[in-house]
This record gives structure tokens, C-alpha cells and sequence, in this order.
């Protein structure tokens, strides 16, 4: 069983980008468009990581990995935050939430394979409920 | 003979500047007066002619308690014999309007001594006095309108200051930027009526509309002195009964009424208004009013530039913030596809295919960069960079640097040499790093031989910063338009160099910042050096990044 990789991105590029060299070094990727959405498919699906946007629409990213980070059932998953914020105070924020990566767009394809699989080798998986 | 001495006396008496009153013991009955006197008080003196005007003059000491009837130097001089010598006395006259006399006495004897009548004399000396209470109320003001950067306060001190120099009663409108007035301050001798004043303007409040009062004095810019506030005016001014029985209540006397402008824009209306002193505003006082309005207008119009710049960078910065993501966010993607495609991810290219992906994915990180260095230019424009001065060693600062600067020197097989040194700066060390990266990286980028370095030398109260390179160096005319946005980049030699051209010019305008210069030096032989002088404490009108209230 391959580890599942949840892209949570409102732009459509960057979640093709994203998911095309994943899915090309073997992952199984789940896509949402929202922090709602997001937070809802790692409910459901239990991914072993998942890589967020900060400017979402519905619910924004940090909102998301915070309900995430407190949640029993998904508080164990490995989140990276991707986002076009780089400032000092945006990555403490993050760090804040409680992120495992932070990676700043534009950001090349193979810096988001190279953070995954360095978490996905790492992060302990949360059994079920 | 007698008539000849009295003929000569009452020639005298009309010479004479001062008003003279000569009253007969012993109850005082005012006997012979001359028209000065009858000038200052206001009244012929045949309305004085009568014992019982001594009751009946009304005079003030400084502080406003009333003059009793045997207060009087006449009055004095009558009952102990005593003369009296330029006391000053605020008087009120016939029509009720105050004046300021220097009054002396002096007793008349008769042939055996006694004493049979007094003369007074009495000096108009309220022009000079009003100058005087004028220029140091004005004084007093001005000095105030310094004291608080909020407006609000500033303008409440001011209407305090103006009781009961200039009033009983004062109120300070400002006018919104939706064209309706705030009432902002309202100050009244008696706190009570103050409450009352409040009340009144919450229930009716200034119709703008009017062809009297406030709103007409914001729609024409001219003042309105109103002597006498008389009972018709209330009757004109009233909504309703009510409204005019608490018109009426107030006890008003007399008022001015006066614009509040600032570069030909109305900005608020000021209203002076007697009530208890009974005092009747002249166009002396409304000179006096005008000078103050001038002066409450001017934290008004400071705040309200200052509100306008602020509200104005903002927008700006939004707009920057919102270009910024909609300009990166499609560059993003074309080099996110362009580097899936070189790396041959999901499949792989030809050669020549992968050649041109890696043009476009070059060309797309030139114009990410062009974006964002004209981004960070313009916001260096608009927003004012906020400088955050601190005291720090400047050491740590050059130590970061190299840190920072090493990896691409190594890449490039260059050297670096960065001087040692241990000096405490007060001034924006994230900023001053900035300038340093820049000039350095820029040294990186045109030097492929040799090296480069960054020297230190304090020169008293200035840091000189020097960066070297051993690079391809400039000509005289390149020289000249090094600091020149976008140069560069129209230039050959360097575009291969990569980057967008506004590095220098960014540089330049963040050095200026800190209160400094940047000199270049360089030619095609030996490489290019560029020399930072900033101040080793920032100045302290560069400390604040905001706009200093009253500049446009």
C-alpha cells in the first residue's frame, strides 16, 4: 500500500505540479481545494501527509492545520505548509500551528518530494478509530 | 475773574487726555465732568450727575468679583482723605461692553483745609491691556497646540485656555468627511451648563442648512460677531418651545462665531459665547478669536493629512499586495511545469527538448525576480520602509553577511575577506544587512576571477562601508547610470549576469533611508568598489517611518 499524500491548494497548477512528481515517485495523492475540504478528507482518508496551502478560501490553511493538530484522529498526520508567505512572522505562525514543514512558493517540484518523503519516513501513523 | 478761571479750567479739562470727574464731599454727588469721561463710560454726564451713580457704576477687580460702592478711589479718597494712584479697574459701560481704566483720586481742600470734593481722574487704557492679555493668550495657545499629538486633546486644552479670557462659554466643531459636523469640545465656566450645552446640541442639533450660525459660517468662510444675542434671535434660532425655553435658560449674551479653515479648506467652526460675565464681544475680540482659530485650525489640518497620507500608503500597499500574487501565482506555475518537464517527470524529454524547457524555465525566474525587485521598489516608495533602529554590533552584522554571501563566493571559486570589528551602531540593522547582501551579491555576480571584499572604517560619527570586487568593472558612462533603475538590464555585458537591474537602485534608496550616501568607484582594469557612508546613530527625524504631521 503506497503512502497517500493530501494536496490541499486552491490553484490548480500547483496541485498538478505537485501531484505529477509524486505520483511519478509512487505516491497516491488526494487533492482539495479548501481548508474545510482538507480538513474533512483527512478525516475521512487518514493521509500520511499532507501539503497546505495558507490562503484558502472556506477555511484558511492555518485554521486548518490547527483543527487538524487538535483533532485526536488526525493530529498525528505530518503537515507542510506551502505558501507564497515568507516573512518571519508568517513562518512563526506556522511553527505556531504546529507544521512539520514550511516550504515557500515559487518552490521548485523536487524540494516538495525531497520534504515528503524526508516526513513520511518519520512520522509515526495514527491508527484508526 | 471767576469766570475767567472757570472758562480757563474747562479748557483744560477738554485738553486733557484722561477723563476727569470731580465729585463734592461728602456724599459723592458728581459735580463736573469733562467728554473723555463721558467716552469711557459710555454715558453723557448729565446720567451721571447724581449720588446715587455711585451704587450704580459697575466695576470689576482682576480677578471679577465687583467693586462695592466705598471701594471706589473717590469713594476712598472722600471717606479717609487718602489719594489714590493708578488702579486699574475693568468697567462696565452704558451699553454693557468692558473696558479698562487707571483711576487715581485725589482730595480737593477748601480754604480752611477741609476736604470739599475729590477729582478723579480716569486713563481708557483697554487697547493696550486687551494687546497685551491677546499676545500672551495667544502665547499660551500656541504653546499648547505642541503639547498633545492628539488633536482631540489639543483643541479641548485650547477651548479651556480661551475660558474666561475670551469666554464664558466655548464649543469646537469639526467638520466629517461625510460633510456633517462633530461637536468635539464643548467648554462652559460651570460644569453644569456645560452638561446643559451637550444636552441642548444632542436633542437639536446645528441645522448646516441655516442661513445663520455654524452652518452658514462653514459654507462662507467669513465670521459672525453677534454684540447682543438678543431674545428675537433665540425666537429665530428655536425648533420648538422647549428648544427656546433651553435657549433661553443658557442666558446668552453676545458671540462669535468663527471658521476653522487650513489651506482654503473648511475644516470646523469654533464659537466663543458669554453668558454670566456679561460681556460684549467687539470686533477687537473677534480679531483676537481670528488669530486663535488660525492656530486651533492647524492640528486639525495635521491630523487630517496625516489620517489621508496613511489611508492613501495603505491602499497603495494593498494594491502592491494584490499585483504581487496575481503577477507570481501563473510565473509560479510556468516554472513549476517548465522543472517537471526538465527533471523528464511523468516523461522523459529529447534533448533539444529539455534544452528549450530550461530557457523558458530560466527566462520565467528572470521575469519572478524582475517582478519582484520592481514590487520591493515601488513599496520602498509608498510605504516607507519602517525602519526599527536598535543598538547592535555592527561586527555581527558584517559576520551575517559572509555567512549569507559564502556559499555563492565558493560557488564561483572567488575568496572573501570581510573585516573584523566590534563597534555599536544605533540604527536598522535588518536594513543595513540588506545593503550589505545587495552590494555583495552584486560584486559576486560580476567578478569570475580573483575575489571580493567588505572593509570597515569609522570616520568619528560616520561608518564607512567598503565592497570590492576584482570584477569586470565599469566605464565612466556606466558609472553615471549604475543607479539607475532597469539600466542593466538594457545592457549586454551584464545581462548575462542575471537579475532585473533594480538591486542598486533598491540599495541607493534604503542607504538614503538610513541618512546616508553610496559612492561608486571603478574601472575595466581593476574591478569596481562601492562606498556606504550611513550615520553611526540614525538620525532622529529618519526614526519615525510615518509622514511628520504638516508635510504634504
Amino acid at each position: 500500500m503506497p503512502k497517500t499524500v493530501l494536496l490541499v491548494d486552491d490553484d490548480e497548477d500547483s496541485r498538478a505540479i505537485c501531484s505529477t512528481i509524486l505520483r511519478h515517485h509512487g505516491y497516491h495523492v488526494l487533492e482539495a481545494r479548501d481548508g474545510g475540504g482538507g480538513f474533512q478528507m483527512a478525516l475521512d482518508v487518514k493521509p500520511d501527509v499532507i501539503v497546505m496551502d495558507l490562503n484558502l478560501p472556506v477555511l484558511d490553511g492555518l485554521a486548518a492545520m490547527k483543527q487538524i493538530k487538535e483533532t485526536p484522529e488526525t493530529s498525528g498526520i505530518a503537515v507542510i505548509v506551502l505558501t507564497a508567505r515568507a516573512s518571519p512572522a508568517d513562518l512563526a505562525q506556522g511553527r505556531d500551528a504546529g507544521c512539520d514543514g514550511y516550504l515557500t512558493k515559487p518552490c521548485p517540484p523536487v524540494r516538495v518530494l525531497e520534504e515528503v518523503q524526508r516526513l513520511v519516513g518519520l512520522a509515526e501513523p495514527v491508527p484508526g478509530s | 475773574m471767576v469766570d475767567l478761571l472757570r472758562s480757563h479750567f474747562q479748557a483744560v479739562l477738554r485738553q486733557l487726555p484722561a477723563g476727569v470727574l470731580i465729585e463734592e464731599a461728602p456724599g459723592g454727588r458728581p459735580v463736573l465732568g469733562n467728554e473723555q469721561l463721558a467716552a469711557i463710560w459710555g454715558r453723557p454726564f448729565t446720567s451721571m450727575d447724581r449720588v446715587e451713580w455711585f451704587s450704580e457704576r459697575k466695576g470689576f477687580h482682576a480677578g471679577g468679583t465687583p467693586y462695592r460702592p466705598e471701594e471706589w478711589p473717590s469713594a476712598r479718597t472722600l471717606a479717609f482723605h487718602e489719594a489714590v494712584s493708578g488702579e486699574e479697574i475693568e468697567i462696565e459701560r452704558a451699553d454693557g461692553s468692558r473696558a479698562i481704566v487707571r483711576a487715581s483720586s485725589a482730595p480737593i481742600h477748601g480754604d480752611d483745609g477741609e476736604v470739599v470734593a475729590v477729582v478723579s481722574t480716569f486713563y481708557d487704557i483697554t487697547e493696550p491691556r486687551r494687546q497685551e492679555m491677546g499676545r500672551r493668550f495667544l502665547s499660551e495657545a500656541t504653546t499648547l497646540l505642541t503639547e498633545s499629538l492628539d488633536y482631540e486633546v489639543t483643541l479641548r486644552n485650547v477651548a479651556r485656555l480661551a475660558i474666561p479670557t475670551l469666554a464664558d462659554w466655548c464649543t469646537i466643531d469639526v467638520l466629517r468627511d461625510d460633510g456633517t459636523i462633530d461637536r468635539l469640545v464643548v467648554e462652559h465656566l460651570n460644569p453644569e451648563k456645560a452638561r446643559l450645552a451637550r444636552e441642548v446640541d444632542r436633542r437639536y442639533p446645528a441645522d448646516l442648512e441655516s442661513g445663520v450660525g455654524i452652518g452658514s459660517v462653514l459654507r462662507t468662510g467669513n465670521p459672525e460677531l453677534i454684540p447682543e444675542v438678543t431674545d428675537d434671535l433665540l425666537v429665530s434660532l428655536a425648533r420648538d418651545a422647549d428648544h427656546l425655553r433651553l435657549l433661553r435658560s443658557a442666558a446668552m449674551k453676545s458671540a462669535m462665531i468663527l471658521p476653522l479653515r487650513a489651506r482654503g479648506r473648511p475644516l470646523g467652526v469654533i464659537v466663543f459665547i458669554t453668558a454670566e460675565s456679561g460681556r460684549r464681544y467687539t470686533e477687537a475680540d473677534l480679531e483676537l478669536a481670528e488669530e486663535l482659530a488660525v492656530r486651533a485650525a492647524l492640528p486639525i489640518d495635521n491630523a487630517r493629512l496625516y489620517h489621508e497620507s496613511q489611508a492613501a500608503n495603505r491602499a497603495k500597499s494593498d494594491f502592491l499586495a494584490v499585483v504581487s500574487h496575481e503577477l507570481r501565482t501563473p510565473l509560479t506555475a510556468v516554472i513549476g511545469y517548465a522543472e517537471l518537464l526538465g527533471l523528464g517527470v511523468p516523461d522523459p524529454l529529447t534533448d533539444r527538448q529539455r534544452e528549450q524547457v530550461e530557457r523558458i524555465g530560466i527566462s520565467a525566474s528572470h521575469l519572478l525576480t524582475l517582478i519582484e525587485e520592481i514590487l520591493t521598489m515601488i513599496s520602498l516608495e509608498v510605504e516607507d520602509v519602517a525602519l526599527r533602529p536598535t543598538d547592535f554590533d555592527l561586527g555581527e552584522v558584517l559576520h551575517r553577511a559572509e555567512v549569507i554571501i559564502r556559499p555563492l563566493v565558493d560557488a564561483k571559486n572567488l575568496t572573501i575577506h570581510v573585516d573584523r570589528t566590534s563597534e555599536i551602531l544605533f540604527t536598522d540593522p535588518e536594513r543595513l544587512l540588506q545593503v550589505l547582501l545587495n552590494l555583495l551579491s552584486n560584486a559576486v555576480k560580476f567578478t569570475d576571477r580573483g575575489g571580493i571584499s567588505l572593509e570597515v572604517e569609522i570616520h568619528g560619527d560616520v561608518v564607512e562601508l567598503v565592497v570590492r570586487d576584482t570584477g569586470v568593472g565599469l566605464t565612466q558612462e556606466q558609472l553615471d547610470l549604475v543607479f539607475e533603475p532597469f539600466w542593466q538590464a538594457e545592457h549586454p555585458i551584464t545581462r548575462k549576469a542575471g537579475g532585473a537591474g533594480l538591486g542598486l537602485t533598491i540599495t541607493l534608496g534604503l542607504v538614503e533611508r538610513l541618512g546616508g550616501a553610496v559612492q561608486v568607484r571603478s574601472d575595466l582594469s581593476s574591478g569596481s568598489s562601492f562606498t556606504v557612508r550611513i550615520p553611526r546613530r540614525l538620525p532622529a527625524e529618519l526614526r519615525t517611518s510615518a509622514p511628520a504631521p504638516g508635510s504634504s
